[in-house]
């Protein structure tokens, strides 16, 4: 056999190997989504073949799918919205701030990320059940910006710092004043970083679970809370709960397909430069 | 100048932030109940309420899905709203207790299980109902017939102090639940009252993993709710108590040990694989689709069963619930009764739809809408003496019988100081029971000796004892 | 961080005002809490018991909690949980990175397949695991031992419910891994991989001296953020095995939950609150250390 044809064949080999170990990690969520088509019966046991149908998406996208569908998109766009204003300009103020705390300010947004949610529940609870916000999207919206920001922060501060100082000064001797400088030559610069890391905060507060589990009854549970009660309350019923699952992480699984390469360099540019 | 300039572009994105933060409460998906409070704006908020709406609390078993559907019928016929909030049963438990801890008022009627309902009111989370009785219109108390109640049931739904504090929307008891089938092909018979070691035996002979039958479905997922509500019939089987009447915890004894030795014999012998992971949902399902040839659970299981499209509709047979070594009858009391909470706005209202749910004509309603089968069972006299319900439930005379002949306060062979059975009428129980429910499933599944898991379970028992204050 | 600190002249500027928004959000949402939680730990607090009044307690909590075998158990549970699948995370991370640095047509869209995990909340993760994959009687668990002819694995039993939530944190956060070391990968300098292979290292060798240094920032921030995350694991044990059987694979944030909404102690509950914040610091400021010094030693 030909050298080249065999180097060729053994390529094809690794790539078909490549796939097959790809499909097989997924494998889970794949078959998550199959067996929302497969009528009951067929799901457990599981069945190989079965006559697709559309009957266990029907049934799920109710009223209340809808309901938890809507609490996840306002709570999720608005928390996104917030932690942006208040980390961008935060960020900004670490890297040019000229201040002698400016590490110590980023050390302290980033220790913040590492408290567990489990460790401040009960006066998180009662303090939202004072201020009547049990059970409400703002209250949710108001301990996701707490968690959004510092993660905001950590990571938008090494972008702000990729920007070349040099580049500032000359807006300065220009005659821009900070904020045009900041508006006409960084923010153009660094949109895609910050765009990243508003999408990693998209991720973490949509899929987020203690506090919507604890934190709220009906009325404003998201989606992750509904999915959770869905395998207890429907009991055996797996189609549906595939269905339902599978509706639920189209969204982030979507947007992680759109937005990985942008996040990972979010996450990697400071890890270049230590 | 430049200093003013930024400190107020900070208070501006401070106040942005927070008009962002208070905008996610307004807008609306559907039921939205409260849009008063945090809408910024104020156009669609401020239409006053005039009708008075109540918030149920409710565990989503079966009977009270229907309660949820059929509460419309009871707007329309006194235009009091009726919003349910259905949870699990460890869901619901949590966010009732936290509700009524912190004293929200979000609730203005909560199902609570017989081992809560005591010392909710105790504990003044729930109203007296006696007074609220009482002050009942003669031709309304006529029409309630609170005497047809079963009798069995209200010390359950009582305070030993304040006496009546909820009415039950379902009783249960529990029974053995078999296919008559399997036992005539197998050539074998159930006994009217077995004993659990015949039932071991039973189920030994008809557990063939191969046909995809399991001998014997018993709850061994860990929980006070889950295995330890089934288990607790085995333990006063075999003579064995929580404490004695010095509030001594009693899980080293003998009896103890006995019991703890059979159920694991059971479980591992004739139950299902993995069966740490089943609980109530689990063998429930795995005897409904037909893959278990003996079931011991609540008797209100008996309906799914007995349901039109059940593939072992009429291949069953009922017996009591078996008896040990130590005592004879060893039904449980158990089921969901309905309570007021005394942090609710609305306790007329609430009264009103508590007399109505639990009223005659609810169970009329219920039949003529959902059939006879789905009626409350467990809970009203006359319900059993209907012969469309006879007709239908050919569970009707065992449950009546094992309701009947359970007992709340003398649930083991000695005195104890606790009433109530598989589920101990104390507030430690649900932590006591949690984590001797965990140690029971850590041995059964192999993790733990018995005698280490006793000791552990002892231990848990004394430290919540000290901590409540009933020994020193 | 610290080119801008050298070019910056130390002069208080307005700018600083800007973090003001920020910082006020944060405390009040995190740290005001968190200084609750602490007073919290040292009361006697039983929500079910309203008739036993709430005591300051002293140190009765944390002596408590410091005698509780349980605690050591879950504390171990803890720390095995976060090590082993950090560990597995990396490599297995690693691994597959170098498989899918090669380029190929449609390599992306492979490559999407095995970051997709992360990207899927914890619930669902939970559930189709405990059902659809592992589940005795009716999962791909039954459907594979079937096949080999043995008994379903009992997954959920005292023995192997550790190992089970470990295989789904791993999982999870694999693609985390995967991403952040594939991004490495492609970022190496082509320059010195030629130089490197001139040099005589190939294969094996060149992966060792080579690439795996060359990486190593990579490894660094990849690791840091697993590792705080993985710590901070909650739902995963919530949906599966809710800790048990026993306490087999409980770690310290459900021990946390489980203390406060079964037992009702909320005392005690704090005071674990407290310790796992402690013991989480601890954590990640040794391995941060060891990064450092690491870092200088090879330096």
């Amino acid at each position: 056999m030909d050298i080249s044809l065999k180097k060729r064949m053994g390529k094809h080999i690794v790539n078909v190997s490549i796939w097959i170990i790809a499909l097989l990690y997924s494998f889970p969520i794949l078959y998550m989504a199959v067996t929302g088509f497969k009528p009951e019966e067929k799901v457990a046991p599981p069945q190989l073949f079965f006559t697709p149908t559309f009957e266990n998406y029907r049934a799920v996208i109710s009223n209340e799918l809808t309901l938890h569908l809507f609490n996840s998109s306002v709570i999720t766009v608005i928390t996104v919205l917030i932690a942006v204003l208040l980390a961008v300009p935060a960020a900004y103020a670490i890297a040019y701030g000229k201040l002698k705390s400016a590490q110590s300010y980023y050390y302290w947004f980033i220790t913040t990320t590492l408290l567990p949610a489990v460790a401040v529940v009960i006066p998180i609870y009662l303090a939202l059940n004072f201020t009547k916000l049990i059970d409400s999207r703002t209250g949710l919206v108001l301990l996701y910006v707490g968690a959004g920001v510092p993660l905001m922060i950590w990571l938008v501060k090494t972008f702000f710092e990729d920007v070349p100082f040099e580049l500032i000064e000359a807006a300065d001797i220009d005659g821009c004043n900070r904020v045009m400088s900041f508006f006409k030559i960084i923010l153009p610069l660094i949109k895609g970083g910050i765009f990243s890391t508003a999408m990693l905060v998209f991720i973490t507060t949509w899929n987020e679970f203690f506090f919507a589990v604890n934190m709220t009854y009906n009325k404003a549970a998201t989606l992750t809370v509904y999915l959770n009660r869905f395998l207890t309350q429907q009991g055996y019923f797996w189609a549906k709960m595939c269905a339902a699952g599978t509706i639920v992480v189209f969204i982030p699984i979507i947007l992680g397909f759109f937005t990985q390469k942008a996040l990972v360099k979010g996450l990697t540019v400071g890890a270049v430069k230590g | 100048m430049k200093k003013k300039f930024f400190k107020s572009l900070s208070l501006i994105i401070l106040s942005l932030a927070i008009f962002a933060v208070s905008f996610a409460g307004c807008g609306s998906g559907q039921n939205e109940q409260n849009p008063s409070a945090t809408t910024p704006e104020g156009t669609t908020a401020d239409q006053p309420k005039k009708s008075t709406e109540l918030v149920v609390a409710s565990v989503n078993n079966g009977p009270m899905v229907t309660m949820n559907e059929l509460s419309s019928e009871f707007t329309k016929e006194t235009g009091i709203k009726v919003t349910y909030v259905m949870l699990t049963e460890n869901d619901i438990r949590s966010k009732i207790q936290q509700d009524v801890a912190v004293g929200s008022g979000q609730f203005d009627l909560v199902t609570l299980g017989t081992n809560d309902i005591g010392t909710y009111l105790d504990n003044g989370w729930t109203t007296e109902l006696q007074p609220l009785f009482d002050k009942m219109s003669d031709a309304d108390k006529t029409a309630y017939d609170f005497d047809d109640l079963i009798k069995a049931n209200i010390p359950a739904y009582s305070s030993a102090t304040k006496g009546l504090a909820a009415i039950p929307l379902y009783g249960e008891s529990t029974m053995i639940m078999y296919r008559k089938d399997l036992f005539d092909a197998a050539g074998l018979t159930m006994p009217e009252e077995p004993t659990w070691e015949e039932v071991y035996q039973l189920a030994k002979k008809l557990h063939d993993p191969s046909k995809n039958i399991v001998g014997m479905a018993l709850r061994g997922k860990p929980g006070y709710g889950e295995n330890m509500y089934t288990f607790g019939a085995i333990l006063y089987g075999y003579g064995a108590q929580w404490f004695d009447m010095n509030w001594q915890p009693q899980l080293q004894t003998p009896e103890m040990k006995a019991a703890w030795e059979f159920y694991k014999k059971l479980e591992t012998e004739c139950g299902a694989k993995d069966v740490t992971s089943n609980g109530y949902t689990e063998t429930l399902n795995l005897m409904a689709s037909g893959n278990a040839a003996i079931y011991y659970d609540a008797t209100v299981s008996a309906a799914t069963f007995e349901a039109d499209n059940s593939p072992i509709k009429g291949k069953m047979g009922y017996a009591l619930s078996p008896s040990g070594p130590g005592k004879g009858n060893t039904q449980t009391i158990g089921g969901w009764g309905l309570a007021i909470t005394s942090s609710s706005k609305n306790q007329d209202a609430a009264f009103k739809y508590l007399t109505w749910v639990t009223g005659k004509d609810y169970v009329k309603l219920v039949a003529e809408k959902k059939g006879w089968i789905n009626v409350p069972s467990g809970a009203r006299t006359s319900t059993y003496k209907d012969a469309e319900y006879q007709k239908v439930a050919s569970f009707a005379d065992i449950t009546l019988k094992s309701l009947s002949g359970a007992s709340f306060d003398k649930q083991a062979v000695k005195q104890t100081p606790y009433t109530g059975n598989t589920l101990p009428n104390i507030p430690e129980y649900a932590s006591i029971g949690e984590q001797v429910g965990q140690l029971l499933a850590d041995y059964v599944s192999g993790g733990k000796s018995i005698d280490n898991a006793l000791a552990e379970s002892q231990k848990v028992a004394l430290q919540a004892m000290k901590d409540g204050g009933y020994i020193k | 961080m610290q080119t801008t600190k050298t070019l910056v002249k130390p002069k208080k500027s307005p700018i600083r005002y800007l973090l003001l928004p920020a910082v006020i959000f944060v405390a009040v949402v995190t740290q005001i809490p968190f200084l609750m939680t602490i007073i919290i730990s040292f009361l006697k607090w039983n929500v079910k018991r309203p008739d036993i009044p709430v005591t300051f307690a002293g140190f009765d909590n944390y002596a408590y909690i410091f005698t509780d075998s349980k605690f050591y158990s879950v504390l171990i549970n803890s720390l095995v949980q976060s090590a082993v699948s950090l560990v597995l995370c990396t490599v297995l991370g690693f691994l597959l990175a170098l498989l899918f640095s090669k380029s190929f047509k449609g390599i992306n869209i492979a490559r999407s397949f095995i970051i997709v995990p992360y990207f899927v909340m914890e619930s669902v993760t939970g559930i189709i695991w405990k059902t659809l994959m592992l589940s005795p009687s009716f999962g791909i668990n039954m459907v594979l031992s079937k096949w080999i002819g043995i008994e379903p694995v009992a997954f959920f039993s005292s023995q192997l419910s550790l190992v089970t939530i470990i295989i789904l944190i791993v999982w999870q956060w694999t693609p985390f891994l995967f991403m952040i070391l594939l991004a490495g990968l492609q970022n190496l300098s082509e320059d010195v991989l030629e130089s490197a292979k001139i040099d005589g290292a190939h294969g094996l060798k060149l992966l060792y001296y080579i690439k795996i240094p060359m990486l190593k920032s990579y490894f660094e921030v990849g690791m840091m953020f697993g590792l705080i995350n993985i710590l901070k694991v909650f739902g995963l044990v919530f949906v599966t095995t809710q800790g048990g059987p026993g306490v087999s694979s409980a770690n310290l944030p459900y021990y946390v939950y489980r203390t406060a909404f079964y037992d009702w102690q909320m005392g005690r509950s704090a005071a674990i609150a407290v310790i796992t914040v402690a013991i989480t610091l601890i954590v990640i400021q040794s391995f941060f250390n060891l990064i450092r010094r690491r870092q200088k030693g090879v330096a």
